[in-house]
């Protein structure tokens, strides 16, 4: 797969993963030492190269509709790391003006749309931005995210079934984890291939390796072609193991480490597995990828720096959030009438 | 004036809006064949992609709904029946209602819902005469429920032309009521009230059908020299409290009535707004003609007791301005 990426798209990877990477070790510093709020005391490793994949391989007016794992496609697909942090400190330079958090950042200037944090609802409003793109011609792919966990969700299937119904440039991506800690799908289910789903959509399906970046990407662009010029929509299963580092004081990393798998997975692995292929193919030295942390490294420190000396939002502009019309009395009122 | 039915009005606006604008779209179960007589003859004009159909699937129907709402376009969605509102709640409060909140007001969600047929017809039990707008309100969605033709036209149009998602309640009541409609297009603005009676001695709030009843109950009552004044809200979310404060300035008593249940309900809202903001403009308590809190039994005379009715409203005027009931 490698071969056919060059050099300077392997790369570019490579700092995204180093940031992805930065950025989430530091939400996590954070969340330990209680500077952040967060919807969960907890943060996933392991769906770094999906995200980072699908991403690169979409155009930048294709949309992605994410899963509460959402930090990883935002920076894939070139989110602002100030806004990015500001949001997380729920200030008003935050990409949803502190009103949303860490979970489901919406960036329509980005093409990226979230709905909700478990059930991964928002596949459904992946139909309507293909329906659009479908009736203007624009050519544009919905890339919508989900997890292994919501896979039995009724509205999943609801919106396979018309993005199929109505020839819908949708790209399903299962992000098959096989550690995940939720409720545990295989207890639930007969098949555990998702992908075979597809079936009974009359859709195509793919499985991919989802902890390598270089699959990832070559098989989405692939994938992704074929959607664009004929319509139709596909499913890609990625495979990946995950690691859930509880942010709780109480409990150490080692204690929340949940492998089954027999490959050893250290939250790292992809990183350093690409890494490796980095090496061996002289695409970048250790020096280089040094100064690469060191790069993003600063980058995201800047991030919370700003973010930690932002602006609180205002509560007036809660229901100019809320309304296109000016309701600034609901709030005095206290109520809705 | 020419007159034509509530039903042919809202068939009106929606053709209207659909002429002007190519970015209005259908959508529903069975929108083609209209079964409820909404979209007669969108699809022979408009075509299949614009008048869609879509499986027997509420959730992703509304969810469609919505990406194609932020991509620009105007959806209309139809719910055939008036529960398909609880099959889809997630989407609509939690999705479309919520997501331009928590994109921190950087999208648009230009998204209509029709209920056509909403509330009791008659004899058809409890899965299919619900009027649940107290849940959407609730949620905060902004509601609408015309009572007269003249209205329907003017707050669909309104509507669809508003940007955030609206929720048009069509009583079943009234679909084939005759009213004088103006053949050109008109708005009437989403929030206002409206004062279908004039009267001095006590205010009724009436939504929907119920502004019948009330209308029918003060024309009664006028023999016995009560002056009534009927009060339509009209927009349900946000409710025009400036025009109620005026009349209840004037009248200093309320009677509310209302097709939806009475706990934590519309007209409790309504009450408690009174209670709250204008208890020194009210001579005495407020009144509350709801539905009774279980669903609708099949049994006519069962069925007539859960209901709001003229009778139940007659009682309470009488009640408040110190008469003896019949």
């Amino acid at each position: 797969m490698t071969e056919q990426i060059s050099k300077e798209t392997m790369a570019g990877f490579y700092k995204i993963l180093e940031t992805i990477y930065a950025a989430k070790e530091s939400i996590a510093f954070l969340a330990k030492n209680n500077e952040i709020r967060m919807q969960l005391k907890r943060i996933n490793y392991g769906e770094e190269a999906i995200a980072l994949g699908v991403c690169a391989a979409l155009k930048d007016t294709d949309i992605v509709i994410n899963t509460s794992e959402g930090i990883s496609s935002l920076i894939a697909r070139g989110g602002s790391l100030n806004a990015v942090f500001a949001e997380i400190f729920g200030k008003s330079d935050g990409y949803n003006n502190g009103v949303r958090g860490s979970f489901n950042i919406t960036v329509p200037e980005l093409g990226i749309y979230s709905a909700n944090s478990f059930s991964d609802t928002g596949v459904a409003m992946g139909t309507g931005f293909a329906l659009a793109s479908r009736l203007k011609d624009q050519k544009k792919v919905i890339a919508a995210f989900y997890d292994n966990e919501t896979v039995n969700e009724g509205i999943i299937h609801e919106s396979m079934n018309i993005a199929s119904a109505f020839d819908l440039p949708m790209l399903f991506v299962c992000k098959n984890s096989k550690n995940f800690k939720g409720p545990i799908p295989e207890e639930f289910l007969q098949s555990k291939e998702f992908g075979s789903r597809s079936l009974g959509y009359g859709m195509q399906s793919t499985t991919v390796n989802g902890m390598d970046v270089a699959s990832v990407y070559s098989t989405t662009q692939s994938i992704v072609k074929g959607i664009r010029e004929n319509n139709r929509p596909a499913i890609l299963e990625c495979v990946t193991n995950s690691l859930h580092v509880e942010l709780c004081s109480c409990k150490s990393n080692s204690e929340s480490k949940n492998i089954n798998d027999e490959n050893e997975f250290n939250g790292r692995t992809i990183k350093e597995n690409f890494s490796k292929i980095l090496r061996e193919k002289n695409i970048l030295t250790q020096k280089e990828m040094e100064n690469v942390q060191i790069e993003v490294s600063a980058l995201v420190k800047k991030a919370v720096e700003l973010s930690k000396a932002g602006s609180d939002p205002k509560p007036e502009n809660l229901t100019k959030f809320m309304y296109s019309d000016d309701y600034s009395n609901i709030l005095k009122s206290g109520g809705l009438l | 004036m020419r007159e034509i039915r509530y039903l042919q009005a809202v068939a009106e606006a929606l053709n209207n809006e659909m002429q002007i604008n190519d970015e209005v779209l259908v959508m529903g179960e069975d929108v083609r064949e209209s079964l409820r007589g909404v979209t007669k003859g969108l699809y022979s004009t408009y075509g299949k992609d614009r008048v869609i159909d879509f499986p027997i699937s509420e959730q992703g129907m509304i969810g469609c709904g919505i990406g194609s709402a932020i991509s620009g376009f105007r959806p209309v969605i139809e719910f055939q029946i008036n529960e398909f509102t609880f099959f889809a709640f997630e989407q609509l409060i939690l999705q479309s209602q919520r997501l331009r909140f928590y994109s921190g007001g950087k999208i648009k969600i230009p998204l209509t819902y029709i209920v056509p047929g909403s509330g009791a017809r008659g004899g058809i039990s409890g899965q299919h005469s619900d009027n649940p707008y107290s849940f959407l309100i609730q949620g905060g969605m902004k509601v609408v429920i015309p009572s007269c033709a003249y209205d329907a036209k003017g707050l669909l149009i309104s509507a669809i032309r508003d940007n955030d998602p609206v929720a048009v309640f069509l009583p079943t009541r009234v679909l084939a009521e005759k009213g004088e409609v103006p053949e050109e297009q008109y708005t009437v603005a989403i929030g206002k009230a409206d004062i279908k009676k004039t009267g001095s001695d006590i205010t009724v709030v009436a939504t929907g059908h119920c502004v019948n009843i009330a209308l029918e109950v003060a024309r009664k009552l006028e023999e016995e020299k009560i002056s009534v004044e009927v009060f339509d809200p009209r927009t349900l979310f946000p409710f025009d409290r400036e025009m109620l404060k005026e009349s209840i300035s004037k009248t200093g008593k309320v009677v509310i009535i209302d097709d939806s249940p009475v706990s934590c309900g519309f007209a409790c809202e309504v009450s408690a707004l009174i209670g709250e903001e204008y208890f020194n403009l009210i001579k005495a308590p407020v009144k509350i003609i709801a539905r009774a809190d279980v669903p609708i039994p099949f049994s006519e005379p069962l069925e007539e007791c859960v209901l709001p009715n003229g009778a139940k409203l007659e009682n309470a005027i009488h009640e408040l301005m110190g008469r003896a009931n019949a």
